[in-house]
C-alpha cells in the first residue's frame, strides 16, 4: 500500500439532526442499554477480545481517510474504537470495575457520549483499517455497535431514521416513498424508453411468480438511475432468464447496517417475505455495496429456514458475459473509464474481479486508481453519512478528499461507481471540487454498449 | 538481597508463570468457547474454518506491514518480538532454569545469536518507544501500559545480557540479578492483564471478526423489551 498524508485540512465537526429525545441521565441510559445489548447479543465475546488486544500502535492512522485528512488523533480508528472499549473495560469487566475501584477512575459523563456521538459518525464504517490492523481489530463493527447503542437512546440522524420509519411502518414501505402505482408508471416509461432505444419489447416485469430472481435495487435506482435499471432490465433481456421486481416490497436499501440491529433484521424481514411470495428462487441485488452485503451477509442470519440465495448484479452480468450470453460492442465507448469500489463489495474481497472483466469486455482506456480492489478508498459518505445532507461539507471536504485526488490522478472522462450511496456521494465529491468527470453506473454504460 | 533473589528465582517464579500460563489458557480458551456459543445462538451457522485460517496466517505474516505506511515502526516491531519469543525460551541460563522448576530442558540457542537477539531487543524496545512518541496519533492515544511495556522488557533484556557478560557489568552483580528476576517475574504476572495477552490471543483475532457479525436472530428486540421500550414508535 501506498498512501502518504495528504496536506492537513482544517477540521470541520460532524454535527447531524436528531429527532427530539425525552430529558434523561444519559450515562445512565447508555450503560443500560449498553449492557441491554451485551445480554442478548454475541458483542460481549468481541468486545472481551479487542479490549485485552488493542496495542495503540496506530497502524490503522495511516490507513483511514479521514485521519489522512484531518491529522486529528480522535480520527484515529483505534482512539476512535477506544471511546467504547473502554466504557465496556471501566463498566463491564471485572478488571476493569477493580482498578476503577483502586484509581477512583471517572465515571462515565455526558462528555464522552457527546464524543461518541460526532466520532461514530466522523467514521464511514469503510473498514479500511482493518486491513492493516496488526491486532485484527475490526474498528468498523465497534463503529456499527456505538452507533447502535447511541440509536437505542434515540441518538442517530434524523435522515436515517425518517427513511427507516418510512420504510417500516409507512404507507409505501420503502426509503424513498414511492407507492406501488408509481412504480408501475415508472417501469412503464422505462420500457417505452427501451423500446425506442433498441426497437424491442424489453420487459420490467412485475409480480411474477416462480421467477428466478427477485430483484431488490436500491430503490432511490427508480428516481435517479432510470439508465441503470434500463440497463439491467437490456442484460436480462439478452440472457432470457426469469426475473421479476415485487410490489409487495421492492427496496433493498437497509440503513439497519449503519445504526441499528433491530431495524437491520426487521427490513431483511421485508425481503425475504416478498421472495417468498413470489416463490422467487433467488434474491438479486442492484447496484449498491451496503445493499447486497446486507442481503448477502443478513439474509442466511435471519431469512429463517432455507434463505433464499443471494447474488449481485455485477456477478450476474459477470457471469453472463463468461457464458457469452451477451455482446458489448467495444467500440462505443472511447473514453479513458476508472472504476470505484464501493467498500461493501470489496473489502472482504467479494465483488472486485467481476465488474473489471464486465469493464475489460468492452472499454479501450480502462485505468485503475491507486490504491484500488480490497484496498480502495471510500466515496466518503459510507456508512449511511451520504444520506445526512447536513454533513455535506464534512463528507465532501474531508471524508472525500482522498478520493477526490484519485479521480483527478486518473484522467478519466468517467467514473463507475456500482452503487447507489457511492454515486450521490461521488457527484457532490465532483461538484465540491471542480472535477472533471463524470459519473455513471455500470449498468449505464452496459446499456450504451449492449447488441441483440 | 540473597533471599530476596531465591523468591524471586523460586516460589514467585513458579506464581509467575503458573498465572501467565493459566490466565493466557484461559483467553485462549475462552476464546474458543466464545465461539462455540456464538454458533449456537447465530442466525447463520455456516463457518467455513478454512479462510478464517487462511486470514490469520495472512495476518501474522509480519513481512506484509514492511512495505506499508509504517514499515521501519513494522520492521522493528518484528525485529523486537524476534528475540522476544525466542531468548526467554532458548537462551541456555533461562533453560536451565526451566530445567530446574519444570524438570524438563532443550537445546540452547549458541550464545553468539543469544548475544545479538538480546541486543536486537533492546535497541528495538527503546525505539518502539521513540517511536511511539515521535507519532503522534500513537502518542496521544498510549495508555501507561504502551509506555511502559517495551522499557521494562528493554531493561529485562539489558540486565539479562550483563549479567550474562559479567566483564562487561559496571553494576554490583546482586543487584542486577534481583531486577533481572524482580522485572522478570512482573512481566509474567502481568501478562494476562496486559496486550501481552495478544501472545495467545491474537491467533484468534480473525476468528473472532468472523465470529462477531454472526448475529442472534430478535436480539435487537429483546434489547427493545429489556429496556421497556415495547410498542414505541421507531
Amino acid at each position: 500500500m501506498s498512501s502518504s498524508m495528504l496536506p492537513i485540512v482544517e477540521n470541520i465537526p460532524v454535527k447531524y439532526f436528531i429527532e427530539p429525545v425525552p430529558p434523561m441521565d444519559r450515562p445512565r441510559r447508555f450503560l443500560e442499554v449498553f449492557a441491554a445489548v451485551l445480554k442478548h447479543s454475541h458483542y460481549r465475546y468481541v468486545l472481551d477480545h479487542f479490549a485485552r488486544v488493542a496495542a495503540k500502535c496506530g497502524m490503522c492512522a495511516v490507513e483511514c481517510p479521514v485521519y489522512q485528512t484531518t491529522g486529528i488523533t480522535t480520527d484515529v480508528p483505534c482512539a476512535r474504537s477506544g471511546l467504547l472499549l473502554d466504557v465496556y473495560r471501566r463498566h463491564f469487566t471485572a478488571e476493569g470495575r477493580l482498578m476503577a475501584r483502586l484509581t477512583a477512575a471517572r465515571p462515565l459523563e455526558n462528555a464522552d457520549i457527546d464524543a461518541m456521538t460526532e466520532a461514530f459518525y466522523r467514521c464511514t464504517a469503510c473498514r479500511r483499517c482493518n486491513l492493516q490492523c496488526p491486532m485484527g481489530l475490526d474498528h468498523g463493527l465497534i463503529t456499527h455497535l456505538g452507533r447502535y447503542i447511541l440509536s437505542e437512546m434515540g441518538i442517530a440522524p434524523k435522515a436515517l431514521v425518517v427513511s427507516v420509519r418510512e420504510q417500516l411502518v409507512g404507507k409505501s414501505g420503502n426509503t424513498s416513498g414511492i407507492p406501488a402505482p408509481a412504480l408501475l408508471d415508472t417501469l412503464s416509461f422505462l420500457e417505452e424508453d427501451l423500446k425506442d432505444k433498441f426497437g424491442l419489447d424489453i420487459k420490467l416485469p412485475t409480480d411474477v411468480e416462480g421467477a428466478e430472481y427477485v430483484f431488490f435495487p436500491a430503490v432511490s435506482d427508480y428516481l435517479l438511475e432510470p439508465d441503470v435499471l434500463m440497463g439491467q432490465a437490456a442484460v436480462f433481456h439478452a440472457t432470457g432468464d426469469s426475473w421479476t421486481i415485487g410490489t409487495g416490497y421492492f427496496d433493498g436499501i437497509n440503513y439497519g447496517l449503519f445504526y441499528n440491529d433491530r431495524f437491520l433484521e426487521d427490513i431483511v424481514h421485508k425481503e425475504v417475505a416478498e421472495c417468498r411470495r413470489l416463490k422467487g428462487k433467488k434474491m438479486l441485488i442492484g447496484e449498491c455495496g451496503h445493499a447486497s452485503r446486507t442481503a448477502k451477509g443478513f439474509v442466511p442470519t435471519y431469512g429463517g429456514e432455507n434463505p433464499p440465495p443471494v447474488i449481485n448484479i455485477l456477478e450476474y452480468t459477470d457471469r453472463a458475459i463468461q457464458e457469452g450470453k451477451l455482446k458489448l460492442n467495444p467500440d462505443v465507448i472511447e473514453d479513458r473509464v476508472t472504476y470505484h469500489d464501493p467498500c461493501n463489495y470489496a473489502r472482504s474481497g467479494w465483488i472486485v474481479e467481476q465488474p473489471r472483466r464486465i469493464i475489460r469486455s468492452f472499454i479501450k482506456d480502462f485505468v485503475e486508481m491507486e490504491p484500488h480492489g480490497k484496498e480502495n478508498y471510500c466515496c466518503g459518505g459510507g456508512g449511511g453519512t451520504v444520506s445526512i445532507d447536513e454533513m455535506r461539507g464534512f463528507r465532501t471536504g474531508i471524508g472525500g478528499k482522498r478520493k477526490a485526488e484519485q479521480l483527478r490522478a486518473t484522467g478519466a472522462k468517467y467514473v463507475i461507481a456500482p452503487c447507489a450511496n457511492c454515486k450521490k456521494q461521488l457527484k457532490e465529491v465532483i461538484e465540491d471540487h471542480k472535477l472533471e468527470i463524470e459519473l455513471i453506473g455500470l449498468h449505464d454504460l452496459i446499456l450504451r454498449a449492449i447488441e441483440f | 538481597m540473597d533471599t530476596l533473589i531465591e523468591l524471586g528465582r523460586g516460589p514467585l517464579f513458579r506464581f509467575a508463570v503458573a498465572l501467565a500460563v493459566l490466565g493466557l489458557l484461559r483467553h485462549a480458551v475462552l476464546s474458543l468457547w466464545g465461539m462455540r456459543q456464538v454458533l449456537r445462538r447465530a442466525g447463520d451457522k455456516r463457518f467455513a474454518l478454512g479462510p478464517v485460517i487462511q486470514r490469520t496466517l495472512v495476518h501474522l505474516n509480519p513481512v506484509r506491514y514492511f512495505t506499508g505506511n509504517r514499515g521501519v515502526y513494522s520492521i522493528l516491531s518484528t525485529l523486537f518480538h524476534v528475540g522476544l519469543i525466542l531468548v526467554p525460551i532458548l537462551f541456555a541460563g533461562h533453560i536451565r532454569l526451566w530445567q530446574r522448576g519444570l524438570g524438563i530442558g532443550w537445546p540452547a540457542l549458541p550464545m553468539s545469536v543469544a548475544d545479538a537477539l538480546t541486543i536486537l531487543t533492546v535497541v528495538t524496545g527503546v525505539l518502539l518507544v521513540v517511536g511511539r512518541a515521535w507519532f503522534v496519533a500513537s502518542r496521544e492515544m498510549s495508555r501507561p501500559q504502551d509506555w511502559l511495556l517495551p522499557p521494562l522488557i528493554a531493561f529485562e533484556f539489558l540486565s539479562g545480557y550483563l549479567l550474562a557478560h559479567p566483564g562487561s557489568n559496571p553494576f554490583d552483580l546482586q543487584l542486577v540479578t534481583l531486577l533481572h528476576v524482580g522485572v522478570g517475574d512482573l512481566l509474567l504476572l502481568v501478562t494476562p492483564f496486559t496486550k501481552i495477552a495478544h501472545c495467545a490471543m491474537l491467533p484468534f483475532s480473525q476468528l473472532v471478526s468472523e465470529m462477531a457479525w454472526k448475529f442472534v436472530p430478535g436480539a435487537g428486540h429483546d434489547v427493545v423489551k429489556t429496556l421497556g421500550k415495547e410498542g414505541q414508535p421507531i
